[in-house]
């Protein structure tokens, strides 16, 4: 039901690196199993913590992209970052260097960026005065670090945006590329989001009890938490008549997306996800269609109990009597909580899914709480050819964004 | 062809004061927000130990800020020294705009923009600190969210009850340039209708300890410059932050505000660059021209803080500008008055906005040159990113 003409996005590639492998192949060949991709972590000591696992991506491959200097120079999350805007270009089949590069952006979130090395510096300060190895690399520790690097290793002139919101990051990155190329400032994103584990974000879930002791269970009536993990995954946004010049098949469409706050609690959602569901329905506005139309949602599904229940609340707001048909699973339970990463993975995964008719079980479901009232997936995967799907990205400070995806 | 975009609320948390008065008087006084350290200074009980002392010599801290004054949250106790400053002028700001959020659907429709590079590097550090020495179970629930760099953007969404967009943007030493830009981009974008945009970095251990590692610490020995000068190679820390209030000008208009300027942040291509370092100064104060083309542009609030690359390039943007019009732009650095930090382009912005409004650029020496009409604040990060921010005088609107 389109009004007024705007510049449409596709996506023609897309590049994923998780738990459960490097590559895209990897993570569908994970969303139809039935089994968690965790592993005792080992980046760090988890030594005294009753919560040993994660998500743990098990080898980082540099990108053949990235100069000696550059990888000397790199964090973890940078280098997670690269190697998922490597896959997605090679799958989209562009050639930058035949691309006018002043129109390409580059939005690529992170929430902890290189923390993971600054860590060594703090490490050292405390037993002296850090030697010139141990100083610490503040270029590479920001948030803006990782969009950087794709950002100057790939060439890309055209307009940068490094968002840091949590959880909600990625999805964000997605939206503010989608921005763009709609305003015609870019005829091509590279949009996305990484984050490696730390010690600080480990320590600091486990802090809060919000770690679940066992692998993850979203949706579950005895769920304990959730489980971090790691990666990176980068959507190569086109403007659909730039993708059709070329030739490129699109592989889905960013038809809308919203961004609200709760404005509430700097860490609990609000109580009735109101900030929830105003982001949804303002992404189902954006994309013209209807909650009628939304076929599957992809929730944030973290596993703690809050946010599971607040979700639910706010899908339920959103989908009124619809709700308790609709399905809806969390890939949380598959490779856990990425943190800045996690929209753009999961807008990956809900792609993978569109394209190949079916849609995941959240892994870990056996008991669905019965205060959700959701179709929620469970025990293999579902046949399902749909058009329209949600998925949603929540963070700290009450930050909410949902994205539509659709069918190109 | 994007909409006018006005600045009608300013807050500020700097050097120079608290509040738009303050920062003004201080301004046109000529006093300078940087101070020389002495060991024992209680502007460092803050957190931030004497590590670099030695080495610091000066530096641009706040002062005279009382939080309980500008916040009223229930969270104050829990916030952060970053996160209270952007909360304070947050709030300066949306007071001075007399920013409508009395109902559900202003509030849905006003965004939150914050540009930091390090955000809260003191909490930080002081619970890593405690982690390394105690094990990794000694994690402090109440510091974690804090430690998130969005924390100050959720804080001040509580304060003010915005619950529109919510971005925190990180873009090196143009962070705070790119908040203003990302403002300007929800704005043309339609996702809201109003903005509180702000910057802020802090003063921490770390970041000093990084200066003085990289001997990039102004001693104490280097008269505050004027003009760019690519021999310095030191610089002075700072912190502070800034808030605007940006609204599309012909609703600022309808609902009744003068706005203080206008503001613009024209697309400008990076340029080629390695990654994390500096851009050609040359071609970028090229790209910087050709983004603010073809107005003239009557005066610059430098990005130069003393080390080379921002030296070089402010020296090579007013050079460029030269050429490309008869006269000479007015130029104006701040690191004299109030130190250096990342994300200080926000404080440029609304430096900028108050003295279009007031009709004088205070510092600049007598027959400078330099015309109210249009200030560039030219924001240059890593990486070759350049961002632009225009702020223009706001002509009155026809029937005015």
């Amino acid at each position: 039901m389109p009004t007024a003409e705007r510049r449409r996005t596709v996506v023609t590639g897309m590049g994923a690196i998780t738990a459960a492998g490097a590559r895209t192949d990897d993570l569908l060949r994970a969303l139809r199993g039935e089994t968690h991709c965790f592993s005792e972590v080992t980046l760090f000591s988890t030594e005294g913590l009753r919560v040993r696992i994660a998500g743990q991506v098990a080898e980082v491959p540099d990108s053949a992209l990235m100069g000696a200097a550059a990888r000397r120079r790199a964090s973890r999350s940078d280098r997670l970052a690269m190697f998922a805007a490597q896959c997605a270009l090679e799958h989209s089949g562009l050639d930058l260097s035949r691309t006018d590069r002043a129109r390409v952006g580059t939005s690529i979130g992170t929430s902890t960026g290189g923390m993971l090395e600054t860590e060594a510096y703090y490490e050292t300060r405390l037993q002296g005065t850090p030697g010139r190895r141990q100083r610490p690399q503040l270029l590479s520790s920001t948030a803006g670090a990782p969009n950087d690097m794709v950002a100057s290793t790939l060439g890309a002139f055209g307009p940068r945006l490094g968002p840091s919101t949590a959880c909600s990051t990625s999805a964000i990155s997605i939206a503010m590329g989608l921005a763009w190329i709609r305003a015609g400032k870019a005829d091509l994103v590279i949009a996305g989001g990484t984050d490696a584990l730390c010690r600080m974000t480990y320590s600091g879930f486990h802090a809060l009890q919000a770690l679940s002791p066992e692998p993850c269970r979203p949706f579950d009536r005895d769920r304990q938490g959730l489980t971090l993990g790691e990666g990176a995954a980068v959507l190569i946004l086109e403007e659909a008549e730039h993708a059709a010049t070329r030739g490129a098949v699109p592989l889905g469409e960013v038809l809308g997306s919203g961004l609200s706050c709760d404005a509430t609690h700097p860490t609990a959602p609000h109580a009735e996800g109101l900030g929830a569901s105003q982001a949804l329905s303002a992404a189902i506005a954006d994309a013209r269609i209807s909650p009628a139309d939304i076929s599957y949602v992809n929730a944030h599904g973290t596993g703690t109990p809050q946010n599971d229940d607040c979700e639910a609340r706010a899908l339920r707001a959103v989908f009124g009597e619809r709700a308790p048909r609709l399905p809806v699973s969390s890939t949380k339970g598959l490779i856990g909580h990425l943190l800045g990463a996690a929209g753009a993975v999961e807008a990956v995964a809900t792609l993978l899914c569109l394209n190949e008719n079916f849609v995941p079980p959240t892994i870990g479901l056996t008991h669905p709480d019965p205060e959700c009232h959701l179709d929620l997936i469970r025990g293999g995967t579902r046949d399902l050819s749909f058009s329209y799907s949600a998925s949603n990205s929540y963070g700290f400070g009450g930050n909410n964004c949902s994205l539509i995806l659709g069918r190109p | 062809m994007s909409e006018s975009v006005a600045v009608t609320g300013l807050g500020f948390v700097c050097p120079l004061g608290t509040g738009r008065e303050a920062v003004w008087e201080a301004w046109t006084a000529g006093t300078s927000g940087v101070r020389r350290l002495a060991e024992g200074d209680p502007r460092l009980a803050r957190g931030v130990d004497p590590i670099a002392l030695p080495e610091v010599g000066r530096a641009g801290f706040v002062r005279d800020f009382q939080p309980k004054k500008h916040i009223r949250s229930s969270h104050l106790r829990r916030m952060d020294w970053c996160s209270r400053m952007i909360v304070a002028c947050a709030t300066q700001a949306a007071t001075d705009a007399d920013l409508p959020l009395g109902d559900g659907a202003d509030r849905v429709r006003t965004g939150l923009v914050v540009g930091s590079c390090f955000g809260n590097q003191r909490e930080t550090q002081r619970y890593m600190d405690r982690v390394f020495r105690n094990g990794p179970g000694a994690g402090q629930p109440i510091l974690f969210p804090n430690l998130v760099l969005n924390a100050a953007g959720g804080y001040a969404a509580i304060e003010l009850s915005i619950q529109g967009p919510n971005l925190t943007v990180s873009e090196h030493e143009a962070s705070g340039e790119v908040a203003v830009a990302a403002a300007v981009e929800l704005l043309d974008s339609g996702m809201c209708d109003r903005v509180v945009v702000g910057g802020a970095d802090e003063i921490s251990s770390v970041y000093l300890g990084a200066l003085r590692d990289r001997r990039l610490l102004d001693g104490g020995s280097s008269p505050a410059a004027a003009r760019p000068d690519a021999s310095r190679g030191r610089l002075v820390p700072g912190e502070g932050a800034a808030a605007l209030v940006l609204e599309r000008t012909a609703e600022a208009r309808q609902r009744g505000r003068i706005p203080y300027a206008t503001v613009a942040a024209p697309h400008c291509p990076a340029v080629p660059a390695g990654p994390y370092e500096a851009p050609q100064p040359g071609e970028a104060a090229e790209h910087l021209c050709d983004a603010v083309e073809p107005a003239p542009v009557g005066a610059v609030i430098g990005g130069a803080n003393g080390t080379r690359p921002r030296e070089e390039l402010d020296r090579s943007l007013l050079e460029a500008l030269s050429r490309r019009h008869a006269g000479t732009a007015g130029y104006l650095r701040l690191d004299g008055l109030v130190g250096d930090w990342p994300s200080r382009g926000t404080l440029s912005v609304a430096l900028a906005a108050l003295a279009i409004h007031a009709g004088a650029l205070p510092g600049l020496p007598p027959g400078n040159g330099a015309s109210l009409e249009r200030i560039l604040v030219p924001g240059s990060g890593r990486s070759g990113v350049l961002v632009p921010v225009v702020v223009g005088a706001e002509r009155a609107a026809p029937g005015d």
